[in-house]
């Protein structure tokens, strides 16, 4: 059930005027089984998975807080911890790993062997990959490793937490919800407030504009070319990945804020993930700003679990740290070798500001603040659409073809596709820009949250007219539903 | 809570006015606007719903629009013709248009336009998006409307909530058309010619191999319907593959289509392969004829449907 469909703004509405309507002690029982449903409307046999993980994970949290002997709370959170890690592995990397290392071996049994004839073929399994897997997982790790340090207490009321694993807004691509930040919220019921639905709400209409009129728009456009990169040239294919990149921010930055309205909706503040990354003045800074939620689940349980247990080596501990992190994150988003290029280009660059931050901080300070703002943010976005590249493409092959069609700057005027394509995707662009611009610059100015009436209500049906008018209605899905 | 509800309903109330106020307001403004228009892609649809009464009706893409010229095919078959072809759609339109123009029409001969890999569709979802969005303006027309129902119902529900959807993704055009930045040729009969050549070198060096997607059930299904359709209301059907420059994939697919159409006691003809149109001066670009190379084709067609 996609949030851009009819079936889910049937099932919301049910699910939100009968909330209100129950006494609070029961409304997390009806979002409990407003989320099962949710879950197996799209995937009826596979809840039985993510049923499973939140068992153990429960069990694992309970006996973790209730032993007493540290040793045996370790085993009990490792196993935990493995338990998770194992789901994850067989059901979504098990094919990856099986195809590379046959591939290893079999270069390996040509090189050395010459016997190229007797290739090995790679166990495969035929695994349906559950519905957010990697959000469910990620979050049980984040509990546990929450509970076996003693940050957080084990949960005692096992529907709680399932409806904390489980909670359909942000089951399928999260934000990734830490469980000091959610759990709280299911145990007070909530009141009807006008005030957070009309906030809810606000969120929601946004996050459907850039998701029906940018980023569905977008596609039409970047997978026309993409379908057929190899007969582009290199401006083509460079201004391809420009849009890709605004693609993908309008695609998740829309589905998040969809997320965000739904829970405002029912009472829930959930993490926000974006934080106009594009005007990041560094890749830094721009990973602070971006799919937020992960990339601080990355810091707070990779990065310095790695800093720290390898604080000997002096500054390339944080590096060696860095680069772990980023191709673990780059390969959360799915088993391709595609994913961990795009992890490895973030680690490589993050490397690169970390080592040259002082001639950096000295440079700034020859400059005049809006030449520094310009370079910084040009090359911080720049370097994001170029990395996306890989992340986008089928294939490491196929990212390399097409980063090879840019560089070799081939003759020929840029393909424009269908005219009015363009001219209503230039439309959204550009006021998804304008506003951020002003929320970032001008923070007083409002629109959508302005004090006046006349004003937001004009706001809210100029927006709604413009959805209708130029939004692409194919119920396409999400990009980050398939992570 | 009881004051917070009474809030929320007042609130909803208004908006609701506002909304319902601005959406027909605007949706009768663009209306307008849209039936105005005298030429260019929507008008063909509108042309097609509602009068091409001619003998000889075109069906097909842009490739039946850019390359059909209805004057030499008057002149030398003596039948009045119009081509109803619009760029980027396929099957499932002309399905829906053909029905539509049965009700107040009965051609002597459809001239329906196939791609070489005309059952290749990317997805089926393509080929009704496109169909969707042309004919949702014409939503009253109960053909219309039942096609569209049966593919998207989520589209009929839109089109009666808010006036301005069925205008969806036409906007540019509408306003491009009136207000003269867009312009299309007049008093061509719906043949949209298109002039000189933008064939680059690469093109001509290696036209290549354009491989296309496995052929597609329903793609298939819609070919036979719309000819079913037509052998039940006893009009001929006259299947052409018009000249192509690049090798487009899949043999199997003309072959079938051959198969299906003589099955129904129709013609068949393809031209992709013809010797007199390899001249790469008579190409727009490598799948659309030039105003010249149309002039020539439609000339052989002509005399091709005469001969047999």
């Amino acid at each position: 059930m996609l949030f851009n469909s009819f079936e889910f703004i049937a099932f919301f509405t049910i699910i939100a005027l009968i909330y209100y309507l129950l006494p609070k002690s029961l409304q997390w029982i009806w979002l409990l089984i407003g989320s099962i449903f949710f879950y197996m409307y799209s995937q009826l046999a596979l809840i039985i998975i993510p049923l499973s993980i939140i068992i153990i994970t429960y069990l694992c949290g309970y006996y973790i807080e209730k032993s007493a002997v540290e040793k045996r709370k370790k085993y009990i959170y490792l196993a935990g911890i493995i338990a998770n890690i194992s789901f994850l592995l067989l059901l979504k990397y098990f094919n990856f790993f099986s195809l590379t290392l046959t591939s290893i071996f079999n270069s390996v049994n040509t090189a050395f062997f010459k016997s190229a004839e007797q290739t090995n073929h790679p166990f495969l399994l035929n695994l349906a990959v559950p519905l957010g897997i990697s959000y469910i997982t990620f979050q049980a790790m984040g509990y546990l490793i929450e509970v076996y340090r003693g940050t957080h207490p084990a949960e005692k009321n096992f529907g709680h937490f399932i409806t904390y694993l489980l909670f359909f807004p942000k089951i399928v691509a999260g934000p990734v919800e830490r469980a000091h930040h959610f759990l709280p919220q299911i145990k007070t019921g909530k009141s009807f407030d006008y005030d957070t639905i009309v906030l809810g709400l606000r969120l929601m209409l946004w996050g459907f504009f850039k998701k029906l009129v940018i980023a569905d728009r977008l596609e039409l456009y970047n997978s026309s070319v993409l379908d057929n990169y190899s007969h582009h040239n290199s401006i083509t294919l460079a201004f391809t990945a420009v849009l890709c990149a605004i693609q993908l921010y309008a695609d998740f930055s829309g589905y998040t804020d969809i997320a965000l309205g739904l829970a405002k909706v029912l009472g829930f503040d959930l993490t926000p993930n974006f934080n106009r990354p594009f005007f990041s003045k560094s890749i830094t800074e721009f990973w602070r700003k971006w799919h937020i939620s992960l990339s601080k689940w990355f810091l707070d349980y990779v990065y310095t679990g790695v800093t720290i247990s390898l604080r000997d080596w002096g500054k390339w501990s944080p590096i060696f740290a860095l680069n772990i992190t980023f191709i673990l994150l780059g390969l959360w988003h799915g088993p391709n070798w595609t994913f961990v290029i795009f992890g490895m280009l973030q680690g490589l660059a993050l490397t690169l500001e970390f080592l040259t931050r002082k001639s950096r901080k000295k440079l700034r300070e020859k400059l005049p603040v809006a030449v520094n703002t310009l370079v910084g943010v040009f090359i911080t976005f720049g370097y994001f659409c170029f990395s996306l590249i890989f992340f986008r493409a089928n294939s490491v092959k196929q990212a390399l073809t097409i980063i090879g069609k840019i560089f070799q700057a081939s003759k020929g005027s840029i393909f424009i596709g269908s005219v009015s394509t363009m001219f209503y995707a230039i439309i959204g662009v550009t006021i998804l820009f304008i506003t951020e611009y002003f929320q970032e610059n001008h923070p007083k100015f409002l629109l959508i949250n302005n004090r006046h009436r006349i004003v937001r209500h004009a706001t809210y049906v100029t927006l709604i007219l413009l959805i209708i008018l130029f939004g692409v209605f194919n119920e396409s899905q999400f990009i980050y539903f398939k992570f | 809570m009881k004051s917070n509800l009474i809030k929320a309903v007042k609130s909803l109330a208004i908006f609701i006015l506002i909304l319902f106020i601005a959406d027909r307001a605007i949706g009768y403004f663009i209306e307008k606007l849209y039936f105005k228009q005298k030429t260019g892609d929507l008008y063909q649809t509108t042309y097609a719903i509602k009068q091409a009464k001619q003998k000889i009706l075109i069906f097909g893409a842009s490739r039946a629009m850019h390359q059909y010229v209805p004057d030499i095919l008057e002149q030398k078959l003596h039948k009045s013709v119009y081509n109803l072809g619009r760029d980027g759609r396929n099957m499932i339109y002309h399905y829906t248009v053909f029905s539509q123009v049965l009700t107040y029409s009965h051609p002597d001969l459809i001239i329906i336009d196939v791609l070489p890999n005309e059952y290749s569709w990317k997805t089926r979802k393509e080929g009704e998006d496109g169909m969707i969005s042309a004919l949702l303006p014409y939503i009253d027309y109960p053909e219309v409307k039942a096609d569209i129902g049966q593919i998207r119902r989520s589209d009929i529900i839109l089109s009666g909530i808010f006036k301005t959807y069925a205008y969806n993704s036409n906007l540019a055009q509408i306003f491009g058309y009136n207000f003269g930045v867009l312009t299309a040729s007049k008093n061509k009969k719906g043949y949209e010619p298109l002039y000189g050549t933008k064939l680059t070198v690469a093109d001509l060096l290696a036209p290549g191999l354009i491989n296309m997607p496995e052929m597609n059930e329903e793609a298939r299904n819609y070919f036979k319907a719309f000819l079913n359709k037509a052998k039940e209301n006893n009009i001929k059907v006259c299947v052409v593959v018009s000249p192509v420059l690049p090798v487009i994939g899949s043999k199997n697919c003309i072959s079938d289509m051959r198969r299906i159409t003589e099955g129904y006691g129709f013609k068949f003809y393809d031209f992709s392969k013809t010797g007199a149109f390899a001249d790469n001066s008579l190409y727009y670009d490598q799948f659309h004829l030039n105003d010249k190379g149309a002039t020539d084709f439609t000339g052989d067609l002509a005399d091709t449907l005469l001969a047999k």
